[in-house]
């Protein structure tokens, strides 16, 4: 019983930091929608090409650009893949039965 | 199992050089080609050199399991309280607010250095933590 209210406070723990940091970037809140060639015009892919080419070592500071996109610009997106390395790291000790 | 002694000595020579190397990917990771995940995964690399040339047990006694998986959480939780410190700060979820500092120095690029360092050991933990769990010594 404890064990189970435990883990729904984690739950909603979670989904309370989820709505907050979903949130904080407004763009995808639900109910907006976000169609990229009509708020930022045609061109986009040429455009954000010469975008991270000319100006991503100023905005971010680091001179290797593949760090500069995938810590800077998506750092999101890492953010999930570490997560799923967590996740996966937990799946095999506990199917592994290596528990402490 | 018998013991080959040239195993021993280059493994245990070629060890410290290969976490330098790891350490080396992480820190330059905003410079050069590399990061963190690339980093990590060397680390660990060292680490199953020791687990293949001394024997598991003898490794975990260097490596206890409990340190690894702490170092594993502990890197994850920093990168969590960090992302959202972004938005205490001002800017968005997991936005840049540290100094940029002078493009070029190892020292700079302030978020993304400091996610590099903490995903490298994320990744080097973790690693080593699937391998410690995969390999048993009879």
């Amino acid at each position: 019983m404890k064990r189970i209210l435990l883990w729904c406070f984690t739950g909603l723990v979670l989904a309370a930091l989820g709505i907050v940091m979903l949130s904080s970037s407004s763009d995808l809140l639900p109910g907006r929608r976000w169609d990229p060639e009509v708020v930022l015009g045609p061109g986009l892919a040429d455009r954000t090409k010469e975008h991270f080419l000319l100006r991503a070592v100023e905005e971010s500071g680091a001179i290797n650009l593949v760090s500069a996109i995938y810590l800077g610009y998506r750092a999101f997106d890492t953010l999930g893949e570490t997560i799923v390395l967590v996740l996966s790291v937990a799946g095999v000790l506990l199917v592994s039965g290596a528990r402490q | 199992m018998k013991e080959s002694t040239i195993v021993d000595l280059v493994s245990r020579k070629l060890v410290p050089y290969i976490l330098l190397f790891g350490l080396y990917l992480i820190s330059y990771g905003h410079l050069s080609p590399g990061g963190g995940f690339q980093g990590g995964v060397v680390l660990s690399s060292a680490v199953l050199l020791l687990c293949l040339a001394r024997g598991v047990n003898a490794t975990r006694l260097l490596f206890t399991s409990r340190t690894v998986g702490v170092l594993e959480i502990a890197a994850f939780t920093l990168f969590l309280v960090m992302a959202a410190a972004g938005m205490a700060v001002g800017v968005s979820f997991l936005g840049n607010f540290l100094p940029v500092g002078r493009i070029g120095e190892v020292p700079s690029a302030g978020f993304i250095l400091f996610l590099n360092l903490v995903i490298g050991l994320e990744v080097g933990a973790g690693i080593t933590l699937i391998c410690f769990a995969l390999l048993k010594e009879d």
